[in-house]
Order: structure tokens, then sequence, then C-alpha cells
């Protein structure tokens, strides 16, 4: 089961009833969209309100998803349409350049993705970003190594194992120590949130 | 016990767990606050490494996406009612637009061996029909009720619907009846049963004179 294999049976349980695995596909894409949204609107608060109503429109909507597009694709044209559709109902006039899905969720501290960012979150972000990375430099050679492939490279365990020449239990145990240790840096951050 | 689970929600987010384990994750994951919010931290972790674009949330961000849907959760609309749920309700909308319209058009109950003519159809039960509009007028009922126009006794006609050539007199259109199953089509279409009752146009031959115009009003009312 890939990535989007696990959001595929994330979506289907929730269509069967399950909302406790809606609430694991918000915990997991609500950074994402939440920067998304902070594109089009400005107010901290207002950016969270729209981007919790997104999400509501897609559960709400969840039935009609049938796994032809990835479902973040899905629900990040879902947030896009909330927050133009929010902005009109403002009276404001949302901004005519969209940017593709694919695009909006690559970093470039320098591109206009950051431009209506706040400085405070801006600093937030910067500082997600050293700690991820300077932990990671930090943990011993094999962690660092296998939580770059999955990571960076994208590998799948059986690829790492087979470039680590390691039993695939092994790459597991290291992908998860290398994530444990990055947790604890994480944690003080964003637990203030 | 603790870093057994948290190495499972890690391999969970690569896809890579058992698919006992995973059912078994996925449930307790969102019944565990602690537990989900490792989830969630993780996949930041994950962004920031893949230089997506993040903004952190805070922790509260989902339990207010899910209060949210607490508050305004329609029960046939919610994915959380089961499918035979959701099948029941539309098949009993279903029914009851057949039923009422079984026996509302009357189709063949007032037709006389002389004026029907070659009519194949057969009564199930046999006598004189009770016309609709003497049992409406017979009744009493409160002001601004509308009493139901299925008549108590009234012979049914379970006969299949027949096109044949033996239905020459025009067809009316009944509006009342027609914005009736206009009606339940729009509730089952919301009901996500759409493909259910696609449409059902009914007419009713006026084959029977005697129900003139002033009596069909009164049974309107």
């Amino acid at each position: 089961m890939g990535e989007s294999d696990l959001d595929q049976a994330l979506v289907e349980r929730v269509q069967n009833g399950d909302r406790g695995a809606f609430d694991l596909l918000v915990r997991k894409y609500q950074h994402k969209l939440v920067s998304v949204i902070s594109r089009y609107i400005n107010d901290w608060s207002e950016c969270q309100d729209v981007a919790q109503e997104a999400f509501v429109r897609a559960y709400r909507a969840i039935g009609s998803f049938r796994g032809d597009a990835q479902f973040y694709t899905w629900i990040y044209r879902i947030a896009i349409n909330t927050a133009k559709n929010h902005l009109v109902s403002q009276g404001r006039r949302p901004p005519t350049d969209d940017v593709v899905v694919e695009d909006a969720v690559q970093f470039d501290g320098a591109s206009r993705l950051h431009d209506s960012a706040t400085p405070e979150r801006e600093l937030m972000r910067q500082e997600i970003e050293r700690t991820v990375f300077a932990t990671v430099e930090a943990l011993p050679e094999e962690l660092k190594v296998a939580i770059t492939l999955r990571e960076v490279d994208g590998l799948s365990y059986e690829e790492i194992a087979e470039t680590m020449n390691c039993p695939i239990g092994t790459v597991r145990s290291r992908i998860f120590r290398a994530r444990e240790a990055i947790d604890e840096q994480l944690r003080p951050l964003l637990s203030e949130k | 016990m603790n870093e057994h689970i948290h190495e499972q929600i890690s391999a969970l987010m690569d896809g890579q767990l058992e698919r006992d384990e995973t059912r078994f994750l996925l449930k307790r994951l969102p019944a565990d606050h602690a537990l989900a919010a490792r989830w969630s931290r993780y996949h930041v972790a994950r962004q920031a490494l893949r230089r997506q674009d993040i903004t952190a949330t805070g922790v509260s961000f989902a339990e207010g996406v899910m209060a949210r849907l607490d508050a305004d959760q329609p029960a046939l609309h919610a994915p959380g009612v089961s499918r035979w749920m959701r099948w029941s309700a539309g098949g009993a909308i279903a029914a009851s637009v057949a039923v009422a319209a079984l026996v509302v058009t009357r189709p063949v109950g007032d037709v006389s061996p002389a004026a029907g003519g070659a009519s194949t159809r057969t009564m199930v039960q046999q006598g004189a029909p009770i016309p609709v509009a003497t049992v409406a007028a017979s009744t009493s009922y409160p002001a601004g009720f509308l009493p139901p126009l299925l008549a108590p006794n009234a012979p049914v006609d379970a006969s299949p619907v027949s096109f044949g050539t033996d239905s020459l007199e025009p067809l009316t259109v009944d509006p009342r009846m027609q914005s009736y199953l206009i009606r339940h089509y729009q509730a089952a279409g919301a009901a996500g049963q759409s493909g259910l009752v696609p449409y059902v146009l009914i007419g009713s031959q006026q084959r029977d004179a005697a129900v003139k115009p002033a009596e069909a009003t009164s049974r309107n009312r």
C-alpha cells in the first residue's frame, strides 16, 4: 500500500461512516491546506476558519470522491473555491491567477506563494524547516540516510533495504527512530500553536 | 508498548503496515489525542523535509473541524449514515410513490365493460368500486387537512400496466399528482437515491364523466 493508497483507504472508510478516518485526513493535510488558503486570505483566524470550512465541505462531498484524482488534489480545489467564495461574500476580489496544485505545495521562500504570509508565520515556517533539517543533520548516519532516502528521494522500504543492504524491518525501525528524533524537537514548536 | 504504536504510525504513513495492523491503528488513532497529534507532527516533518509549503496550525484545528461536523451534519447527507439506511429510505419513498400512483389514478376502477371495451385487466377485488369523490365528500376534516386520496376498501388493480392500443382515450395529467411526484423525486434525489425514481408522469384517463368538476374541486380540499 502506497501513500495515495492509504489516502484512498481512509476516504473509503469515511464513505462507510468512519469519521475517525476523516479526522486523520484533516490532521494529515491541515498544514498544507491552511498554507494554500493563506495565499488568498491574510488574516490568520479568518484563514483557519476558511480552511475548516473547506474540510467540512469536503466531508459533505466525500461521497462523490471516486479516487480518479489524488485526495489532496481534490481537497485542494475545494479549498481554493472556498477561499474565493469567502472573499466574494465579503465583497473582496479574489486573485485571478491560480497556482496549479503541484506548484502550490512546493516550498520556495522567494516565490509569490509567501508574499501574503505575515512575518510571524514566515518566521514559524522557517523555524520548523531549520529545526527539521538541523535534527536530520545531527542523526547517526544510518538514520539520516534512511529518512533521506524515504522522504526526500521517495524510495520504498524495499528499495531502501536494497540500497542500505539491510532487512526491511531494520529500515522501518531506522525511519521511525529518525522521525522520533525530529518529533522531539518539533513538538515544543507545534504545541504552542 | 507506546513505542511499538509510534513505530506503527510511522509505517502507516509510508503505507508499509500490514492490513490487520492498519485496521487496528486506524481505529485507535482518532480516539487517542496524543497519537493523533503525533500523526499530525510526523506529517509536518515530512512536508518540511520535502520542502513543501506548510503553515503550522494548532492542535485544536482538527478538533474544530470535527466540532463543526457535529454541529451541522444533516442525517441523511452524512457519509456516516450506512448505505442500507440510504437504500431503505430511498426504497420507502419509491414504494410510497408507487402505491400512491396506483391508487390515486384509479386507472380501471370505474371502467365499465361497455365503456372500457377490450381491456384485459382483471380486478383483484370484484365488486362495485367506491368513487374517491364520494369518500372524500362523506367525511369531514379539520380545516387545512388534506385527506389521503386512498379510499378505504377501494379495489386495487394489481394488473400490469398496459400500453396497448386498447387505451385510445386522451390522457389528462393531474397537476396535483405531478407536483406530488416531483416533490417525492426531489426528496429521493436529496437522499442520494436519484437513480431509483427517475421521473414518473402519471396520467389519469378521464373515462368517467360522472366525476364533475365541482366534485373534483371538493376532493382537492
